[in-house]
């Protein structure tokens, strides 16, 4: 019996651009198409990272009801109903890039071998594809069942970031469909039938992405029964367009159930032929091929051994060498094509062991065609992986690729230092990507401010080399964007200097030398067991505190620095900052909690 | 019956003179005092280096008071200062843009907030941060950083963790130390350690150990701080009496404040002769950053 899994990545433009971007998970982000005569109208849209408050209003008219194809006015004004006309101000409007959508899926697909060497991209009749079919026909016994291969796509692909919803069905249809109405398949039935629909709550989601719900990402549609308890579904399960849509609704079907009781000759007669089509895909009595992701082929190699080799017999240098040479014979038609390597896949394979394939991914933050820079980031994942007991062959598949920069050297070598500038960049990209293939890609990061005057939200760990935030903005909306995030950061002393400054992005607005170089990931409570503070005016400065087991004596205070959230954004954060300067010279940045007076130490000038 | 010294030995069998692998400790002396040097923008501090400034290639630690957590006293602050004024040194270099500029962080507390310190670069996509869990992970990533030749200067806070001392013993320290200086040497990156006062009585290969204590005063953003020489491999070269330096640090731009007469630093003199800077002499042709004796 064969067995697909498909993976949708809902919204997946707005997941492509939170994916290099992730500053813009904490506004609505519209991916629009511009139509004739200027028109912008919506592809897709999602808000990510919403404020506390925001994600509160679950029955807010935003949720769901801004579909593609509404103008872009038309859906502002619904958010701004839902959320407030704020929102719409920090909205980020990007314009619509099919072609990188689909290429960025088709490296995804290429990643998604190791679930199953057999994947591919759905094919729609309009819009763009947001899924992936895999054919896991007696692969899921590797991964320790069905349900623990939808477990691990889930969380495999939510440590990249992605947020997916996961289905295993006879047909990739009925995948399709059970991916697409989790929710629904739950209420209807799937809940008190467990033989029948095996319920999944995930254990884990996207970091940061909340594009839908927690729970309900993956289910397990045991063989042979899609038809039975699929029938509750919508008919727009079955993939069909708008106009067979309508014409099922007119004679009062409105479920897959009703569709299937329905004879083929009433089917032929009454409905578009693509009705048809879709019934017998969902049913399995057509088979739907599942094409390879398509473009420029990227190279893959592999070496099976004749029988399966103990890993405490291979020398770590004889592996790493084995791989040397398939990854050179990998390079060999980039390089002539110009391009490098950007993200690299190797496979220990054990099938023998009846277990899923070792894989050891390296990704880096610029292409490259340098093998022994690549050889050596394999080889410090290698130092960290724990290796199968038997390898039955190795694989090296390159997943993604880009264009390589080339550089014309000068005659008489780079100057003073022996190094011309690029030089120097290539010298630190290449460290950055051993760092990150040693430390993690997310230890890694540039610091970026952002607008936002809440101290612990002040900047953002972007990836290296990533574009900066304000690319390609306008200038005015990065203006609006920037009053309506900075919130308030005044002092009653410099209240007009600060407050002067709320037209411009908020990095600039930073009162430059008044933040702490040091500060705890939680505001450290100065109560109880920490420490106590006394303070002889209600709402002036301590005249002393107590942080573990030191007494500190201020001599000094700065402040207050009044900081507030807008209320918009979530539990209301207000506070006055006091830089205090104490006897023996140290400084600390304290600052009340206005709801309660409660004292906290947020930052140590070390 | 003649007897040879080791030296001699080594001379009678090369007649042309000593081996080149082999060099007496005067003239490495003399070699290491030729190299050129950054100045750290802060006048008082570049007297209280041996070599007048930052050497390209050498380790300086930084001796914050406090155990065991990350304190208060301004330790971090100045290196940061020192870091950026490095980097800046690379961008600013007459033969345009041939020094890395690179500042690398090695944050295994995770306290580092970094928007106290960007607004000080010019170039705020020069400063990456890497977070570290583990012991052998820190050490080894200030090991890559330090021979990476595109890093300008890594700075670090090795066994200073938020609540708890690292597990790293003391040799292991110094032997990471010595991999780190050799790396540094082999690249021309320079490593700027914050460690607590307490490792002060540990072996350090660093070119130069400074503590570094606050002193009540200043304003808003200006930060007084008291520096002493304590120990490291060329502090013999400096003078007993120029130990000690007071600096003001702006912690607005991250260089040398304004000059304070009434509190006025126990040494004023001339800049070494040995020191030279990197990319003219006008420390205040670099971004506006003006350098002052504090």
């Amino acid at each position: 019996m064969p067995r697909f899994l498909t993976i949708w990545l809902p919204r997946w433009p707005v997941q492509r651009r939170l994916l290099a971007r992730p500053e813009l998970r904490r506004v609505p982000v519209f991916v629009c198409r511009r139509e004739r005569r200027g028109a912008m109208t919506v592809v897709s849209w999602a808000w990510a990272d919403p404020p506390p408050t925001e994600r509160r209003k679950s029955g807010s008219p935003a949720r769901g009801t801004i579909p593609s194809g509404m103008s872009l006015a038309e859906a502002m004004a619904v958010l701004a109903v839902a959320h407030g006309s704020r929102a719409c101000h920090v909205a980020e409007v990007q314009a619509d890039d099919p072609v990188a959508d689909r290429e960025a899926l088709e490296r995804l697909a290429r990643w998604c071998r190791r679930f199953s060497p057999t994947v591919g991209i759905e094919e729609v009749v309009a819009g763009e594809p947001e899924c992936l079919h895999l054919d896991v026909t007696g692969t899921a016994g590797f991964f320790g069942g069905e349900e623990a291969l939808a477990r691990t796509a889930v969380w495999t692909l939510a440590a990249r970031g992605l947020h997916a919803r996961v289905a295993i069905a006879d047909t990739p249809a009925a995948a399709w469909a059970a991916a697409h109405h989790t929710d629904i398949v739950a209420q209807a039935g799937g809940e008190s039938s467990p033989l029948v629909v095996r319920r999944a709550t995930a254990g884990a989601s996207a970091p940061g992405v909340r594009l839908a719900s927690r729970r309900r990402r993956r289910w397990v549609v045991v063989p042979r029964h899609e038809a039975a308890r699929l029938a509750v579904l919508p008919v727009a399960a079955l993939r069909i367009d708008e106009s067979t849509a309508a014409a099922v609704a007119e004679v009062g079907i409105d479920t897959i159930g009703g569709v299937l009781a329905l004879s083929s000759r009433s089917l032929a007669s009454r409905f578009p032929p693509l009705l048809r089509r879709r019934l017998a895909e969902f049913r399995g009595h057509l088979a739907e091929p599942i094409m390879p992701p398509g473009g420029d082929a990227l190279p893959q190699e592999s070496q099976a051994f004749d029988f399966p080799v103990r890993a405490s017999d291979l020398d770590e240098r004889e592996l790493v060498g084995l791989i040397e040479g398939l990854l050179d014979r990998c390079l060999v038609p980039l390089v002539a094509r110009g391009v490098g390597v950007l993200a690299l896949q190797v496979r220990l394979e054990h099938a023998a062991r009846a277990a899923a394939p070792t894989v050891i991914d390296v990704g880096l933050f610029r292409p490259t065609a340098s093998r022994s820079h690549l050889v050596e980031l394999v080889r410090l994942r290698l130092a960290r992986q724990r290796l199968p007991a038997e390898i039955d062959g190795v694989a090296v598949e390159v997943i993604a690729a880009g264009a390589v920069t080339c550089r014309q050297r000068l005659l008489f070598g780079g100057g003073v230092g022996g190094l011309e500038s690029s030089d120097a960049d290539a010298e630190v990209e290449m460290l950055l990507d051993r760092l990150a293939g040693r430390l993690g890609r997310a230890a890694v990061h540039e610091p970026r401010l952002v607008g936002d005057a809440q101290p612990e939200h002040a900047w953002i760990a972007a990836p290296p080399g990533s574009a900066p935030s304000a690319a390609g903005q306008d200038s005015r909306a990065r203006e609006v964007r920037g009053r309506a995030a900075v919130g308030r950061a005044s002092s009653r002393r410099d209240r007009a200097r600060f407050s002067g400054a709320r037209g411009c992005p908020l990095p600039r607005a930073l009162p430059a030398g008044r933040r702490p170089i040091w500060m705890p990931p939680r505001p450290v409570p100065l109560v109880g067991p920490e420490g106590e503070v006394m303070a002889v005016a209600p709402d002036g400065p301590p005249v002393r505190f107590r942080l573990g087991d030191v007494l500190h004596r201020v001599v000094q205070a700065h402040g207050p620095e009044r900081i507030e959230t807008a209320w918009w954004r979530g539990p209301t954060v207000r506070r006055d900052y006091y830089v205090v300067e104490t006897d023996s010279g140290e400084r600390f940045w304290l600052f009340r909690r206005l709801r309660d007076g409660g004292w906290f130490l947020h930052g140590m000038f070390a | 019956m003649v007897t040879f010294t080791a030296m001699e030995t080594i001379g009678r069998q090369s007649p042309a003179g000593m081996p080149a692998a082999l060099v007496s400790g005067g003239d490495l002396l003399m070699r290491e005092r030729a190299r050129p040097v950054v100045t750290t923008g802060f006048r008082s501090l570049d007297a209280l280096l041996p070599a007048g400034g930052v050497r390209p290639g050498s380790l300086v630690e930084w001796l914050a008071e406090g155990d065991g957590g990350p304190g208060a006293g301004g330790a971090a602050s100045l290196a940061f200062a020192v870091a950026c004024r490095l980097a800046a040194a690379g961008a600013g270099d007459a033969s345009e843009a041939t020094r890395p500029r690179t500042i690398l962080v090695v944050d295994r507390t995770g306290w580092f907030h970094p928007p106290a310190v960007l607004p000080w670069l010019d170039d705020k996509r020069r400063l990456v941060v890497a977070r570290v869990a583990r012991d052998d992970d820190e050490i080894w990533a200030i090991d890559q950083a330090l021979r990476c030749t595109g890093v300008a200067a890594v700075l670090a806070w090795p066994r200073m963790r938020s609540g708890a001392r690292s597990r790293v013993t003391g040799s292991q320290w110094s032997t990471a130390m010595r991999r780190w200086q050799l790396a540094a040497a082999s690249s021309g990156a320079v490593g700027l350690f914050v460690r607590p006062m307490s490792t002060r009585s540990e072996s350090s290969w660093a070119e130069a150990r400074i503590a570094v204590s606050p002193l009540p005063g200043g304003g808003l953003t200006e930060r007084r701080l008291r520096l002493r020489l304590a120990g490291g491999s060329w502090s013999a070269g400096v003078a007993e009496d120029r130990h000690v330096a007071d600096v003001m640090l702006d912690l607005a731009k991250g260089c040398a404040g304004t000059v304070r007469t009434s509190a006025g630093p126990p040494w004023s003199g001339a800049i070494p002769q040995m020191m030279r800077l990197q990319g003219g002499d006008s420390c205040a042709e670099r971004g506006g950053v003006a350098c002052r004796a504090s």
